[in-house]
């Protein structure tokens, strides 16, 4: 799956440069290539590529001679989707300024902490968390003059 | 040049204090099993924009070399390598710790590695300054072919598929398509997004593809959680740490200069190889010392033991490691192609500080090419005494749980992403780039082939567009200059060369 998700998007930036490349395909000097034509290049090649390694996945997977890596456990697979989710809530709060650095950093994280682990009890990941929130706050705020909030 | 900005550059007590720091928390990323030196330099990056361009290199340096070399705790205590480079330690390393000796395999592993390291920045030393000079002479063409070459080398070593490295290698070149064309001054895919005039930042995608990349595969394939995968390998190999801790007071006896210094001729093969071999576009120490391997037990006399528990073995795995970096450091700093992941994140930093890697540098700033120097020769010292004294307290560092490590991973990339300019954007780019490492490290893709390309993206681009300008403006300029087409030549034969010589002894064996 992986894969073939990996060749689609290689086939959607293809898609991509080419669409977009043709708003600046005429060179500002005589002889010289346009500043498209790189991306037309990359366009090209990206599109050849991705439908190349795309057949080569199919008939290699009809003959059975795919290794693909073990199928995530649907229970994982969940949590997973729920990380990626906490970690994009996590930068939207901080795009928006909503909340406080290290209070939103301490909720989220100790959450992905008892996500990635589900043996470790939760207070202790909240207090690990909190004490590394904390020590980057002031490594970055406090030492190198970082605004993060 | 000015010998006594040098010397205070490279020995005052803030260069030596961030290279120590580098170096601890080198051994700690080196010595967790799944951290790599890459992840670590990326990751910590952000942390030295603020530093002196000495004390900043200093620590990014201390990272690197500490954790090439601390990956071989974990490869000899619990036959997990720490990093990619540490892979051929294992072959003999665990063996001879369960045979009762692993202070010795370790002092074995700390004393090759330094001297390995301290060879390589000798070949560095020795081989930079001429090699920089040469290629003043290059012009845009050789630029060009020089940049193709690079990417042909990161691809042909890249893995299974040339198809996928290659691909990888586009999907880079395309994303450092965005921003202001070098040479026209166009905006080029930024759609008037002010955050987009400058392309992409390299460091938040390095951040994502290394760190949060990781971090989501990690999770996602660790098949027990991580407490579980602790008291597993406490059971495993409780009796190999704990022997290594009570016994390391007994186990000195073994380290005699005698037993350690017979390795010093495999050692010496095995430097030159892994010079060569890190010299290499794309290659790292995981080649490197798995050539070395198996180059020094075709010539050793005891090539029956080697895999078995061989000192000697380790002793070249250990060195090779470490010697690479000088030869990729060769690379990267006369003609500003990075020599493997970790190099063109270095990169990266260099021109943070307004040094551009590449034969200018030797020419306009030579001072900072010693202090260099001497900063690698510190880092390997002080690997000697902190890894001896502090083995002990890495080791331990394994049974940390790893949502803790990963947690502390996230948070560093985000934050570290967003300090480069303050802008939340770097994150959420990260946080995408981190999605993508996921998915090309499930789907079996190469992450090097991007790196490289986003570097060197840029300059095929703008030194093709130089050629052009140049006349007579044909392609043909790329051919009828010697070093282009030898290097045109190169380019070739590392694309199709080892697909064509399989074919050759397949028809032979048929």
């Amino acid at each position: 799956m992986a894969e073939i998700a990996v060749n689609i998007i290689g086939l959607l930036i293809s898609a991509f440069l080419f669409i977009f490349s043709r708003d600046f395909s005429v060179s500002t000097r005589p002889g010289v290539p346009s500043a498209a034509f790189f991306p037309t290049i990359i366009s090209a090649i990206l599109l050849f590529l991705s439908i190349l390694n795309l057949v080569k996945y199919l008939i290699a997977k009809k003959k059975g001679e795919v290794e693909d890596p073990a199928p995530i456990e649907k229970a994982k697979m969940l949590q997973f989707f729920g990380l990626v989710a906490l970690l994009f809530l996590y930068a939207m709060l901080w795009y928006f300024h909503i909340g406080h650095f290290i209070l939103n950093s301490a909720v989220i994280f100790t959450v992905v902490c008892w996500l990635l682990s589900d043996e470790t009890e939760w207070w202790k990941s909240a207090l690990f968390v909190l004490g590394v929130t904390i020590f980057i706050y002031c490594l970055f705020v406090m030492f190198l003059r970082v605004r993060l909030w | 040049m000015d010998w006594s900005y040098i010397i205070a550059s490279v020995l005052s007590p803030s260069v030596l204090l961030y290279t120590l720091g580098g170096i601890i928390l080198g051994m700690f990323i080196g010595a967790m099993p799944g951290l790599s030196a890459t992840m670590g330099v990326a990751i910590l990056l952000p942390l030295t924009f603020w530093l002196e361009p000495s004390c900043g290199l200093g620590m990014l340096l201390g990272i690197y070399n500490s954790a090439i070399y601390a990956g071989g705790i974990s490869a000899i205590l619990l036959g997990v390598p720490g990093t990619p480079a540490s892979i051929a330690s294992t072959f003999d390393g665990v063996k001879i710790s369960k045979r009762g000796e692993p202070t010795l395999a370790l002092w074995i592993n700390t004393f090759y590695s330094v001297i390995g390291g301290l060879f390589g920045v000798l070949c560095l030393m020795v081989a930079s300054f001429p090699i920089a000079r040469f290629a003043l002479r290059f012009g845009p063409p050789e630029y060009t072919m020089v940049a193709v070459f690079g990417l042909s080398m990161m691809v042909a070593v890249s893995g299974k598929s040339i198809s996928k490295g290659v691909f990888v290698g586009f999907i880079g070149m395309a994303v450092a398509m965005v921003g202001i064309d070098p040479m026209n001054g166009i905006k080029r895919f930024t759609f008037d997004q002010f955050l987009l005039i400058d392309g992409f930042q390299f460091v938040p995608i390095m951040i994502g593809l290394f760190g949060i990349g990781e971090a989501l595969k990690q999770f996602a394939e660790s098949p027990v959680s991580h407490t579980k995968f602790v008291k597993k390998l406490d059971k495993k190999d409780k009796v190999v740490i704990s022997d290594f801790v009570k016994e390391s007071k007994d186990a000195r006896k073994h380290q005699s200069w005698r037993e350690i210094w017979k390795a010093k001729w495999a050692f010496l093969v095995a430097s030159v190889i892994s010079v060569i071999v890190g010299a290499i576009p794309g290659t790292g120490g995981d080649i490197a010392s798995l050539v070395s391997w198996t180059q020094c037990r075709n010539f050793s006399k005891e090539k029956d033991l080697y895999g078995e528990g061989s000192e000697e073995a380790l002793a070249v795995t250990c060195a090779a490691n470490n010697a690479c970096i000088g030869g990729a450091m060769t690379t990267m700093l006369t003609l500003g192609i990075p020599g493997d992941s970790v190099t063109a994140i270095l990169i990266g930093a260099l021109m943070m500080y307004n040094y551009t890697p590449g034969p200018l540098l030797f020419s306009e700033h030579p001072d900072m090419v010693i202090v260099l120097f001497g900063i690698l020769i510190v880092c390997n010292i002080m690997i000697l005494f902190t890894g001896n004294l502090g083995s002990k307290l890495f080791a331990q560092f394994t049974k940390l749980p790893r949502s803790w490590i990963s947690v502390t991973i996230i948070i560093f990339s985000l934050v570290g992403s967003y300090a480069i300019q303050n802008s939340v954007f770097d994150v959420i780019v990260c946080l995408v780039a981190g999605l993508f490492g996921f998915l090309l490290a499930r789907g079996d893709f190469p992450t090097g082939p991007i790196v490289l390309a986003l570097i060197l993206g840029e300059m095929v681009e703008s030194n093709f567009i130089r050629t052009m300008m140049l006349p007579p403006g044909t392609y043909s300029t790329f051919f009828v200059r010697p070093i282009s087409l030898v290097l045109i030549i190169l380019t070739v034969l590392s694309l199709f060369g080892p697909s064509v010589i399989k074919r050759i002894k397949k028809a032979r064996n048929k």
